[in-house]
């Protein structure tokens, strides 16, 4: 217990040590790499001793709690110790309001389908596709089933990112739409 | 001049992920908003069920001839049979025993008697609304997964259109306007990333996993969703058909404590109790791991059938057992908890500021949207008037189930309406935050009244002081905001 305490009071003097390592950096602006280096590595090896004191999973949750909560006290720190600022003029000028027409609103639907349910179900069929073709290849079921569950909401996420990021409506409904079609013709020919 | 070493980028790569990023959060950051608010509350859920409920019996441990009494009396006091009978043991932030059937649930008194019913409708109710929405459960728990899928591309989008996201690492300037918003917003978003990536992830995954069982049981296994869950969690043998004596509870108990005294059984459960195929599951903690326990099974008779592998079997276990854990921060007792309380309002507050950025941009670009504005002050704050609006109509008039849901959706919906048609932004937020304090104060008075032998009580005190505290804050930084205005 005692060296447990002994290793948990290290492992917060050494993410204290890089967090002030990175703060410095960020004063310094230009020629820090050294600084923010030894700033995150700091930090690795503070997660890395909150790791040994715990179960792996847990000891390295641990040490990341530690470390977000030790950067927000930095900040609000910096936040009190700050000169409070004026809010900028508010504009004069009034701007054209914008003009909703059929075209836009139906695009606007549109774009909404493809973040949404098209989306949904395009990462759903990437993923039920990668299971299949994973457990063809003999992957072992749970690794198999935590790497879809996983891959899940980041594929449906990244689809929705490049739905709001291009700009041309043509190309993001035939991505989001061809990364659903392809996995399903997929599965219907794997039946 | 010395060279940086700041990463540069494009500015149309920032102003496309700019707006993928207001997009996603226009269209959602509603519900959004509202999943972290309730989420932060629910962490301290077994908090809240104590103080709704403060003179329920309550011990730190119960002996298994106690427990195993308690649950074959509520098992035999049970019209039609259950189909799974459950022991909540005591925990240390619950130190309760329940007696769950598929119906109803009970406390146990340390001697084995059966104490009154299990009743927290306000906890219940703030637990549905996170988990579900309200909605029908698979359809609720699809929505909340797939938001959490959206926070997770906002999070995307925001780091994308963040190009300085290390030059301004510690940039934080005080004061009104959009650039100490922005502060706020960034530096709270970068640096709390793993807390909310790892929080929507695990929130999603467990949002999504029944539609995606679904899909890969129709695709891979003849529409069999047992063998995607099996395989993790345990199969559960077919129901066996014929009545038997109930099967052995205390054994199991003792068998847990006697073999495995460094872990902390949380749960038992008997399936198919009373019929020829029981056999029951211990679930205990593993105090130095994130996984939520392990599953240890045991034949009618008692005897100890093995573990299923959530501790110690395949990788893909393991990680799926620590998903629920990672998402609702009960791996680490307190001072995790706290951290969460921390980190969730960090979550809310970053959401919160993501839109007032957008409505202030809007106004500097001469394209003022007021009653937009107004309306989006009213999710922010009609969201916990809403919460505390209920938990006075429950705690001081007895008011739950459905009569909660109708309140809050109702009471929200009103808010928003009457902030679009008044479009002034700071008078909706200063009253639905005197509205907010005023409404827990008032709880807070009601609880003490119905449980003034109980103010003193572990359950009570410690809950009743954070919640006076809360309302005292909010009342307070009314006052402060109040006086700014009026000093511009």
């Amino acid at each position: 217990m005692e060296q447990v305490i002994l290793i948990r009071g290290l492992a917060f003097l050494i993410a204290a040590c890089g967090i002030y390592l990175l703060h410095a950096a960020w004063r310094a602006r230009t020629a820090n790499s050294l600084r923010l280096v030894g700033g995150w590595g700091l930090l690795c090896g503070a997660t890395i001793l909150w790791a040994m004191t715990s179960g792996a999973d847990k000891g390295t949750a641990l040490g990341i709690t530690v470390v977000i909560a030790a950067v927000l006290v930095v900040l609000v720190r910096q936040a009190l110790s700050a000169d409070e600022r004026e809010p900028r003029p508010l504009s004069a000028r009034t701007a054209e309001p914008e003009t909703l027409t059929g075209l836009t609103i139906v695009r606007r639907i549109w774009v909404s389908l493809l973040i949404g349910p098209i989306g949904g179900i395009a990462a759903l069929t990437v993923c039920v596709a990668g299971f299949a073709i994973f457990k063809q290849l003999g992957v072992e079921h749970t690794i198999n089933l935590t790497v879809v569950s996983l891959a899940f909401p980041f594929v449906w996420a990244g689809l929705a990112v490049f739905s709001g990021f291009e700009p041309r409506l043509l190309r993001k409904s035939a991505a989001v739409i061809g990364t659903g079609l392809l996995p399903f013709t997929y599965l219907l020919s794997a039946g | 001049m010395a060279k940086t070493i700041w990463p540069k980028a494009s500015s149309a790569r920032v102003a496309k992920s700019l707006e993928a990023h207001a997009v996603i959060a226009l269209a959602l950051g509603g519900l959004i908003y509202i999943l972290a608010v309730t989420g932060t509350l629910s962490v301290f859920n077994h908090e809240l069920q104590r103080w709704e409920q403060p003179t329920a019996p309550e011990m730190t441990t119960i002996s298994p001839e106690a427990a195993a009494l308690a649950a074959q009396t509520v098992f035999e006091s049970e019209d039609t049979p259950t189909t799974h009978l459950y022991i909540n043991f005591p925990q240390p932030d619950l130190p309760r025993t329940v007696i769950t059937t598929d119906t109803q649930a009970f406390f146990a008194n340390s001697d084995g008697t059966v104490g009154p019913r299990e009743h927290f409708p306000w906890t219940e109710f703030l637990l549905d609304l996170h988990y579900y929405l309200h909605l029908p459960h698979i359809l609720g728990l699809t929505v909340v997964g797939a938001l959490g899928a959206f926070l997770i591309a906002m999070s995307i989008s925001g780091f994308m259109a963040h190009p300085r996201i290390f030059r301004d690492a510690f940039t934080f300037r005080r004061g009104v306007g959009r650039v100490p918003l922005t502060d706020l917003h960034n530096r709270l978003s970068v640096w709390t990333a793993p807390f909310h990536i790892s929080n929507a992830l695990t929130g999603a995954v467990l949002g999504l996993a029944s539609v995606l069982a679904f899909a890969i049981a129709s695709q891979s296994f003849s529409g069999d969703i047992t063998k995607v869950f099996g395989p993790v969690f345990g199969a559960e043998p077919a129901p066996v058909e014929g009545a038997a004596p109930l099967a052995e509870i205390a054994g199991p108990i003792a068998y847990m404590n006697s073999n495995y005294p460094d872990l902390l059984p949380t749960y038992f459960i008997l399936h198919d109790p009373g019929t020829a195929g029981q056999h029951s599951t211990i679930i205990a903690e593993h105090s130095d791991r994130l996984i939520f326990g392990e599953y240890y099974n045991f034949d009618a008779d008692g005897f100890y059938e093995g573990n299923t592998g959530i501790s110690d079997g395949t990788v893909g276990q393991q990680i799926i057992g620590s998903v629920y854990n990672v998402h609702f921060g009960n791996w680490g007792g307190a001072p995790v908890k706290l951290a969460y309380l921390v980190f969730g309002l960090a979550l809310s507050v970053i959401i919160a500021s993501g839109m007032r950025i957008y409505f202030v941009r809007r106004r500097e670009k001469g394209r003022p949207a007021p009653r937009l504005e107004a309306g989006w002050e009213a999710v922010v704050w009609g969201t916990p008037a809403m919460l505390a609006l209920t938990f006075l109509s429950a705690i001081a008039f007895g008011i739950e189930g459905a009569g909660l849901v109708a309140m809050f959706w109702l009471g929200l919906t009103l808010s928003v309406i009457g902030a679009l048609w008044s479009a002034r932004a700071g008078s909706v937020a200063f009253i639905l935050k005197v509205g907010t304090a005023a409404a827990v104060g008032t709880s807070v008075a009601a609880h003490a009244l119905f449980h003034s032998a109980a103010l003193a009580t572990p359950p009570v005190m410690p809950v009743t002081l954070a919640l006076l505290i809360v309302a005292v804050a909010i009342a307070a930084s009314n006052s402060r905001k109040r006086a700014n205005d009026h000093l511009a």
